[in-house]
């Protein structure tokens, strides 16, 4: 009785067998490199915002404190982004006839906030604050990088739980669930 | 040994079609982020709850802030007897003259220079009215209450920092630029013997900080 199958499916069924074991290994461990790279934690992406406003000008520029504007972060979860009227001192003659800052008229004259894409986000689960950082002397750029070197804002730190938890270990700062998640 | 298989490939062609008939637009926003995206508020972020598609509120019109109301003495008002109050009401530490220091760094330097002598960039930048010098001797004429007034309130083209300071950090504000200008008015050795009095140590950099321009 002839062979039901030719020889070189026996090289077929090896080859076979190898790729399985390839995929099932591989494609986990390519997954988990991915969510390691920027491009899946978002670093370094700049992000385009209604208002061209630059730290460079504000901070490196014009010696302005990072508190100035964010300036509940000493006291508080969030650092908060900073209200229109902040920046009517400064702008009722510098640049206050530019189109860069016509957003920023209007929002001051109807009192409706400015909308700023956010850039550092957690997500709904972790409970970040500010205060406890800041005020143990860690520093911002920790955190965020050289803000007052971005034209834009980018993510500068991973924002995964091994960054958090990671530092926390070496700081000795509390590591259980409950510290970062409700 | 057939039937298994038939019944294995019939529940794959099922959760395939279910699969499919559920389009994502239909689901609700954020369906498949339902753990990352939660029903807390996030400061900030906009929401339908109220008129102002805020999830922040706006304190309705006239509101007094409990803060001010429970303060109508001259720690909160910065007033005595319908007068600026002549002293700081709080009492003035070495730690209260760093708060001081560090926040007047922060909210004042920027326009009023690190040394409290007007001139700073953004002074130069800005047209007339510039902020002025807070250590000319008519400003270290006024009495503190006057600096705490204006930290709280502002005057013409300078907001309040009210929001941005409580009333300790104001004081502690007002308390440094006492010093200051202190050390404007009073020669460098006796200057050098009033911060030991008050307990500061490291005299030589205090002293160059408050010449810095
Ligand atoms: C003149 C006011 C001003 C100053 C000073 C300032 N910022 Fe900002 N900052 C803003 C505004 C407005 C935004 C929102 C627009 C944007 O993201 O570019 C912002 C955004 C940010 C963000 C991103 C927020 C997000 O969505 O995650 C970070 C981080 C930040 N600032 C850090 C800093 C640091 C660090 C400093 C000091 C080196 C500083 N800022 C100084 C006004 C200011
Ligand atoms: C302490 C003063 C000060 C504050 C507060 C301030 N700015 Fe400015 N800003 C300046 C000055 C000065 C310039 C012009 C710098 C120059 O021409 O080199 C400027 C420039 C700008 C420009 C033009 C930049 C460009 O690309 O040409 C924008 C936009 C701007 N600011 C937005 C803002 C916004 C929005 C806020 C409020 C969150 C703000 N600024 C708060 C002082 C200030
Ligand atoms: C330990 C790390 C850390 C430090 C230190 C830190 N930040 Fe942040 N910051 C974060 C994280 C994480 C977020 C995102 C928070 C979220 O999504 O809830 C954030 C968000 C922000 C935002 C966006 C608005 C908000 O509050 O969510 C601003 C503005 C900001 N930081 C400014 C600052 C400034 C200014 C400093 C220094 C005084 C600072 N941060 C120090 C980690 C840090
Ligand atoms: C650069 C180091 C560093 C990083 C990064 C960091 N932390 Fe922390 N964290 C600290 C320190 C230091 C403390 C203060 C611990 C103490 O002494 O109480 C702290 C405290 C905290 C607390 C308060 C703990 C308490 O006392 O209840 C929370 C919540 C927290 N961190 C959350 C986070 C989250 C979420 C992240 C990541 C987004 C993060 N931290 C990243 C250093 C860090
Ligand atoms: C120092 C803060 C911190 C502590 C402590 C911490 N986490 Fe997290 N955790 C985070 C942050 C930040 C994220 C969000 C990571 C992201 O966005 O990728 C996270 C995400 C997660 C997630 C979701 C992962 C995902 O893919 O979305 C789980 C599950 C989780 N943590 C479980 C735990 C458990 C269990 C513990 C206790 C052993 C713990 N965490 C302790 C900060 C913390
Ligand atoms: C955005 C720039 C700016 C900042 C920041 C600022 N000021 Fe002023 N300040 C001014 C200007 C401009 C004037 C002049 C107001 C006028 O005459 O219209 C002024 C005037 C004053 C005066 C009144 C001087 C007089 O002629 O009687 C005092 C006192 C004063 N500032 C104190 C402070 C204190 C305290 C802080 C910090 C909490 C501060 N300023 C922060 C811009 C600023």
């Amino acid at each position: 009785m002839a062979a039901p199958f030719p020889r070189w499916v026996n090289t077929l069924a090896r080859a076979t067998l190898i790729a399985a074991v390839c995929t099932l290994v591989g494609v986990p461990v390519a997954l988990m490199a991915w969510v390691r790279t920027p491009n899946a934690t978002r670093r370094f992406q700049p992000v385009a915002q209604p208002i061209a406003f630059d730290h460079r000008i504000h901070v490196t520029g014009q010696h302005i404190d990072c508190q100035y504007c964010h300036f509940s972060v000493e006291r508080a979860a969030s650092a908060g982004i900073p209200p229109s009227s902040t920046c009517v001192p400064c702008h009722s003659t510098v640049w206050m006839n530019s189109s860069a800052l016509s957003l920023v008229r209007q929002s001051v004259a109807t009192g409706t906030p400015l909308h700023w894409n956010r850039v550092n986000a957690l997500p709904g689960f972790v409970y970040f604050n500010h205060a406890i950082h800041v005020n143990k002397g860690i520093k911002c750029e920790n955190c965020h990088g050289r803000v007052e070197r971005m034209a834009r804002v980018y993510q500068a730190a991973p924002l995964t739980m091994s960054w958090c938890v990671d530092c926390h270990r070496t700081v000795r700062a509390p590591t259980n669930c409950t510290t970062c998640h409700r | 040994m057939r039937r298994p298989c038939v019944i294995t490939a019939a529940i794959f062609a099922l959760a395939l079609f279910v699969g499919a008939c559920s389009k994502s637009s239909e689901r609700e926003p954020g369906d498949f982020e339902r753990m990352r995206i939660q029903q807390r508020d996030e400061p900030y972020a906009p929401g339908e709850l109220f008129a102002n598609n805020e999830r922040l509120r706006q304190p309705p019109a006239g509101t007094v802030s409990r803060e001010s109301e429970s303060d109508t003495g001259a720690i909160g008002s910065g007033m005595q007897a319908g007068r600026m109050t002549a002293v700081v009401p709080l009492s003035i530490t070495p730690e209260r003259l760093a708060l001081g220091q560090r926040k007047y760094t922060v909210f004042c330097a920027v326009c009023h220079g690190a040394g409290g002598f007007g001139g700073s960039i953004v002074a130069v930048n800005m047209g007339a009215p510039r902020p002025p010098s807070l250590r000319s001797a008519a400003m270290a004429a006024k009495a503190p209450g006057y600096f705490f007034v204006i930290a709280t309130h502002g005057i013409g083209r300078m907001p309040g920092y009210a929001p941005q300071l409580t009333v300790e950090e104001r004081w502690a504000v007002v308390a440094y630029i006492e010093q200051l200008q202190r050390s404007t008015t009073t020669p460098p050795e006796a200057r050098a013997d009033s911060l030991r009095a008050l307990g500061i140590r490291r005299i030589d950099s205090v002293l160059a900080s408050e010449q810095r321009r």
